[in-house]
C-alpha cells in the first residue's frame, strides 16, 4: 500500500543553498495567489487556448521528471501501483484528488479540489466568471502518470480538461488520449545543482534568519495534504509544487512572445515580477500573520527588521534559495542576495537560448518584502486583503533592479530595491 | 454575571475572504482552555513541530480552532470548502461553541 511517508522518503535538501528535492526533482512551496497569478500571466500573454496548452505541457514535462524519479527504485511496479502512488503524491502535495480510469491507450479521469480550479473558485468565484478550464498542471500530471504507469515514452499520451469547477462544473473531468507530442525537457537534478551553483554565503542577521528557517523547516516537514488533497498550514492555501513547472512555463512562453509578439516582452517580464510581489505579499504576509508564526517566532510587533528577517527565512524554508540580506536602509534601500534561486538555477542549466525568462520571484518578492516591512500596520493587525495589495502595488515608491545573476556568470543573484 | 471567556469575534488577518476569524481567551480561562475544548469533544490534531501551538478540530463541522498557549490567541480556521456565503455564520456558530466549551464548569 502506498503511504505518504513512503513517497516523502525521496525528499532531500541542499542545505547550503536552501533548495529542496522530491524524487530528485526540485520543489518549492507556493500558495494559490501566486499560482493563479502566474498561470493568468501565461494566459494573458498567449490567450486562453494556447496558454492552457503550455500550462498542460509544463505540467506534463515537470511531472514526468518527478514520477520517473519516484518509480526508479522499483518499489512501484504495476500500472495500478504506479497510478495509486502518483495520485497519493498529488494529494500529499496539496494539489487535490484525481481518480484515473485509464489503460495504456488512455481513458478518463475526474478531479476534486484540484488546486487551480478550487483556488480560482476561492479567490474569484464570487466576483467573476471563467470560461476556460484552470487545471493545466493536473492534466499534464495525468499524462505523465499514465505514461509512466504503462512504461510509455513522454509525449505518448495527451490530456485535456473537459470540465472544470472554475467554469461552474461540479467536478473536474479529463480525457486522456494517445498522442505523438514532442516534448523537450530540461530539468534540474540535485547533482547538477551541486555542480552548477556558486559557493554559498550569508549576510546580515544570519543567525536569526538561520534559526527561524530551521524552525519553519521542522514544521513544514510534517505538512501534507489531507484526504482531499488540501493543505492546511498557516491559514494559506499552499502547495508543494514543482519548480520546473514555473520554469518551463516562463521560458516556453517567453520564447513564443519574443518570436510572435516582441513588443509584449517587457510587459510579460513585468508581470513575472509582479507575480513575485503577489507571492511575498500574500504568502509571506499570510504566514507572518498566522498563529503558527505567533507560536514559533512571536507576532510581528511592527518593527521592520522583524519582517525582513522573517521573510528571508520564509523564502529559504520554501526552497526558493539561500536569500540573504546584504544591505538595508529603512524606507530607502534593500539589497537581497542569493547563491542562486530556483529560477536562476534552471536558466543557468537550460540550453543556451536568447529567450531565457528573467528572474521574477526574486525581484518581485524583494519589492513585496519592502512593502510588508514599511507599509503594513502589523501592530494593529491590518487586513492583508486585495484592496491593500492593489494600493501598495500601485503607489509603491520603490523600484527594483537585478544587478547580478548567476545566469550571466556572476557569483550570486542580487536585487536592489531603491526609491524611484 | 460571569466574566466573558473570550474577546468578541473579529475577522483575523489573512488572505482568504472570511476564512480566518480571531478572538483571545481571557486570562482566567486560558489555563483551562485546552482541557475544556477537548472535553467538549474537539479532536486534537497537532500540529507536530510547534510545541506552543495547539490545534483542534470541531467534532462535527471539521473547522479548526488554533490556540497559541503563550498568548491565548485563538484563530478559528474554517474548513477549506466552506462556501463564501456561509462563512460568517459558520464562524459565529464555532465561536459560540468555543465560548460554551470554555464556560462549561465555570461557576
Amino acid at each position: 500500500m502506498t503511504t505518504v511517508a513512503n513517497l516523502f522518503e525521496s525528499r532531500s535538501m541542499m542545505e547550503s543553498h536552501q533548495m529542496d528535492f522530491l524524487a530528485e526533482t526540485q520543489v518549492v512551496y507556493h500558495c494559490h495567489h501566486f499560482n493563479l497569478f502566474f498561470d493568468q500571466t501565461i494566459d494573458d500573454a498567449l490567450g486562453p487556448e494556447r496558454g492552457t496548452q503550455l500550462r498542460t505541457e509544463a505540467g506534463h514535462k515537470s511531472a514526468f521528471h518527478l514520477l520517473r524519479g519516484l518509480f526508479r527504485d522499483g518499489r512501484y511496479r504495476t500500472p495500478s501501483e504506479r497510478l495509486d502512488a502518483a495520485q497519493t503524491l498529488l494529494r500529499a502535495m496539496g494539489h487535490g484528488r484525481i481518480d484515473s480510469m485509464t489503460n495504456r491507450s488512455g481513458g478518463n479521469a475526474t478531479g476534486d479540489y484540484l488546486h487551480y480550479g478550487f483556488g480560482w473558485q476561492e479567490k474569484y468565484g464570487s466576483v467573476a466568471n471563467r470560461s476556460h478550464c484552470a487545471d493545466g498542471f493536473a492534466a499534464g500530471f495525468l499524462s505523465a502518470a499514465n505514461e509512466l504507469a504503462y512504461d510509455l515514452d513522454i509525449g505518448s499520451l495527451a490530456t485535456s480538461e473537459s470540465k472544470c469547477i472554475a467554469t461552474g462544473a461540479p467536478q473536474c473531468a479529463f480525457d486522456v488520449v494517445p498522442s505523438r507530442q514532442r516534448l523537450q525537457t530540461s530539468n534540474v537534478h540535485p547533482s547538477t545543482a551541486e555542480a552548477t551553483l556558486p559557493p554559498s554565503f550569508d549576510g546580515e542577521f544570519a543567525d536569526r534568519i538561520g534559526a527561524i528557517t530551521n524552525g519553519l523547516r521542522g514544521f513544514l516537514s510534517g505538512v501534507q495534504g489531507d484526504e482531499r488533497g488540501v493543505i492546511d498550514a498557516f491559514g494559506v492555501l499552499v502547495t508543494l509544487h514543482l519548480a520546473d513547472y514555473y520554469n518551463h512555463l516562463a521560458n516556453d512562453t517567453l520564447r513564443i512572445v519574443a518570436t510572435e509578439k516582441p513588443h509584449a516582452q517587457e510587459a510579460f517580464r513585468a508581470l513575472l515580477t509582479e507575480a513575485g510581489q503577489v507571492c511575498s505579499f500574500h504568502t509571506f504576509g499570510g504566514v507572518l500573520a498566522s498563529p503558527e508564526w505567533d507560536a514559533m517566532v512571536g507576532a510581528p510587533s511592527g518593527e521592520a527588521s522583524e519582517i525582513l528577517v522573517g521573510s528571508l527565512a520564509l523564502a529559504r524554508a520554501f526552497g526558493f534559495g539561500r536569500w540573504s540580506l546584504e544591505d538595508w536602509i529603512p524606507e530607502k534601500r534593500l539589497v537581497i542576495t542569493s547563491p542562486g534561486t530556483y529560477e536562476s538555477l534552471f536558466s543557468r542549466l537550460a540550453p543556451m537560448s536568447p529567450h531565457r525568462a528573467p528572474a521574477g520571484i526574486f525581484p518581485g518578492a524583494a519589492l513585496g518584502i519592502m512593502a510588508l516591512a514599511h507599509r503594513v500596520d502589523w501592530a494593529n493587525k491590518q487586513p492583508l486583503d486585495q484592496e491593500l495589495y492593489r494600493n501598495l502595488a500601485m503607489n509603491s515608491p520603490w523600484t527594483v533592479e537585478e544587478t547580478h545573476s548567476i545566469v550571466a556568470g556572476d557569483d550570486r543573484d542580487r536585487v536592489v530595491v531603491s526609491l524611484r | 454575571m460571569n466574566e466573558a471567556a473570550a474577546t468578541p469575534l473579529a475577522i483575523d488577518v489573512g488572505c482568504r475572504n472570511h476564512m480566518l476569524w480571531r478572538c483571545d481567551v481571557t486570562p482566567s480561562f486560558s489555563a483551562c482552555a485546552v482541557e475544556r475544548i477537548l472535553e467538549a469533544g474537539a479532536k486534537d490534531v497537532g500540529p507536530p513541530g510547534i510545541p506552543a501551538l495547539r490545534m483542534f478540530e470541531h467534532p462535527d463541522a471539521g473547522h479548526r480552532i488554533v490556540f497559541v498557549e503563550r498568548t491565548a490567541r485563538v484563530q478559528l480556521r474554517l474548513d477549506a470548502l466552506t462556501p463564501h456565503a456561509k462563512r460568517e455564520a459558520a464562524a459565529r456558530a464555532l465561536y459560540d461553541w468555543l465560548v460554551d466549551a470554555l464556560m462549561r464548569g465555570a461557576s
